[in-house]
């Protein structure tokens, strides 16, 4: 598999299945590993950085699961190519900044994943469309027990895996979803609902991740803690506080439709109009507008396009997705113009017989 | 590597003192260490600098696996190895009580090295250094090697 490839896959975790899929984009879990013979990443030399990418690389025979993935090496691709990985969140906006030996190991679905050599020596990665925090948890799950058969993972009884950064100490597990909220944002409840996320102990990051920005209503909320409770209960927690801003969510698309239905109609269909019809869009409009669109769908209000169109729309649309496409790279005036023709052609492909008629 | 003073507990500190133009370096548990005057929380905060013409003395917590020090740590967040959370238990349980209000692992055990385990271990080993002895074009070596896989390899399936 290339880049070249990527960019015309359509990743397992864009589809829809999974519940709560017309709220819940995905769910993510991952595992911090590190080995015990060698320093954590960023006190290691590049020898030893390359003993490490060589040794997980022949480990990968030995794992089911990794056995079929395909390496990129970060050292071998272009910037550009680095930022296609960030762009279908395959590795993080820090691990493409950095020089040396590091990568990734990704399956043809997209579905597992594996870092090497971001801030932990191993990443151990697995992403599905809806929610389903426990199917992905019990894949990183087999991923670490079958890699854990022929690498000796830093271990200490009383601090369970070690982490470079303690905040990872313990399970090393991370496990997330990315959720779209609009009718809590448009109602302002969505402060009060992430506060209380906040105070049982989760954390919202935005749409890449740490340290990055919310877009298009998407948040991305995962536990913030990994030492004290097991692996299920981490797991249990996510899932029963997922389920409730849920509910707060339905809710509040409840209410919209009680108290707001020609305006929140209006709103749905100006947004499929303009992203049927517009010749230039930024990327933070199409966004936006996928957003209404997105919930249009959700509430049946509309019955086009369908969730699977927009989910595989977020990604081509994004910069280096576009230029790779073209294949040059391209000023911002001009990927405004491609953005909007992408948009306009793949929304006239998926548009059923005979257009869509207003109920 | 043991305290060189009492000779009992693990060394976690590097004990410096320059008198009279001489220089002696120690290895000291945290608890000698403070018989010497230094509290853990001095200890952390490195905040000695020697008076001129006096004797004087430097205390800093060192993992003497990597030999980061807890002011690099400090600063940076991450820590240096696997061991450096022994050699700054004492400071680290305070911070992880903090940051995940526990201090204690619950939750999987890496799956016991089994006699199965064992032979994958070594195929790994022995196919790593196949890797290598192409790479170096070194040809006879990997042909022993690959012999020696296969061997096992069947080893293994006869096994099952």
């Amino acid at each position: 598999m290339t880049i070249n490839d990527l960019i015309h896959n359509f990743a397992g975790w864009l589809d829809i299945s999974g519940e709560f899929s017309g709220i819940v984009i995905s769910s993510r879990a991952r595992l911090a590993r590190n080995l015990q013979s060698l320093p954590f990443v960023h006190r290691a030399t590049d020898e030893q950085l390359s003993t490490l990418v060589d040794t997980v690389l022949t480990a990968k025979s030995q794992s089911p699961h990794l056995e079929r993935t395909t390496f990129f090496n970060l050292d071998e691709l272009s910037k550009a190519d680095r930022q296609i990985l960030v762009e279908r969140h395959l590795i993080s906006p820090e691990l493409a900044k950095k020089k040396g030996q590091r990568g990734i190991l990704v399956d043809n679905k997209e579905i597992v994943s594996v870092m090497i050599n971001e801030e932990d020596h191993l990443r151990l990665q697995a992403i599905q469309p809806g929610f389903q925090p426990r199917n992905v948890w019990s894949l990183v799950d087999k991923i670490d027990d079958e890699l854990s058969g022929v690498l000796d993972f830093s271990f200490s009884p009383k601090y369970g895996y070690l982490t470079a950064c303690p905040t990872n100490v313990g399970t090393g597990l991370r496990v997330s979803v990315l959720i779209h909220l609009p009718a809590l944002v448009l109602t302002q409840e969505i402060d009060k609902v992430l506060r209380a996320v906040a105070q049982v102990g989760l954390a919202v990051r935005g749409f890449y991740g740490e340290g990055t920005d919310v877009v298009g209503n998407l948040f991305q909320i995962s536990n913030q803690t990994t030492l004290g409770k097991a692996e299920h209960e981490i797991i249990e927690g996510l899932e029963r506080i997922i389920r409730e801003v849920v509910d707060q969510e339905l809710k509040a698309r409840g209410t919209l439709l009680k108290d707001a239905k020609l305006e929140i109609e209006d709103k749905v269909w100006r947004a499929l109009g303009i992203l049927e019809n517009a010749r230039l869009l930024t990327s933070q409009e199409f966004m936006n507008l996928s957003s209404a669109t997105r919930l249009g769908y959700a509430m049946d209000l509309i019955a086009f396009p369908e969730i699977k169109v927009l989910n595989e729309l977020m990604v081509l649309t994004q910069p280096y997705h576009l230029q790779r496409l073209v294949g040059r790279s391209l000023r911002p005036s001009e990927r405004d113009k491609i953005r909007a023709n992408l948009v306009r052609e793949r929304l006239r492909d998926d548009k059923p017989e005979g257009g869509v008629k207003d109920e | 590597m043991l305290c060189q003073e009492c000779g009992e507990k693990p060394a976690v500190v590097l004990f410096t003192q320059i008198a009279n133009d001489a220089k002696t370096v120690l290895h000291l548990c945290v608890e000698c260490a403070e018989k010497r005057g230094f509290s853990a929380a001095e200890l952390q905060d490195k905040a000695f600098s020697g008076i001129e013409d006096e004797p004087s003395q430097h205390g800093e917590l060192v993992c003497l696996k990597c030999a980061l020090s807890y002011d690099d740590f400090k600063q940076s967040g991450r820590l240096g190895c696997g061991q450096c959370y022994t050699a700054f238990s004492e400071q680290l349980e305070v911070l992880l009580k903090k940051v995940h209000g526990s201090t204690r692992h619950v939750g999987k055990v890496p799956s016991q090295a089994s006699g199965e385990t064992k032979v994958r271990r070594d195929l790994l080993h022995l196919r790593q250094m196949l890797r290598e002895a192409i790479k170096k074009e070194e040809f006879e070596e990997a042909a022993r090697l690959r012999d020696k896989i296969r061997l096992m390899e069947r080893t293994v399936r006869n096994d099952n």
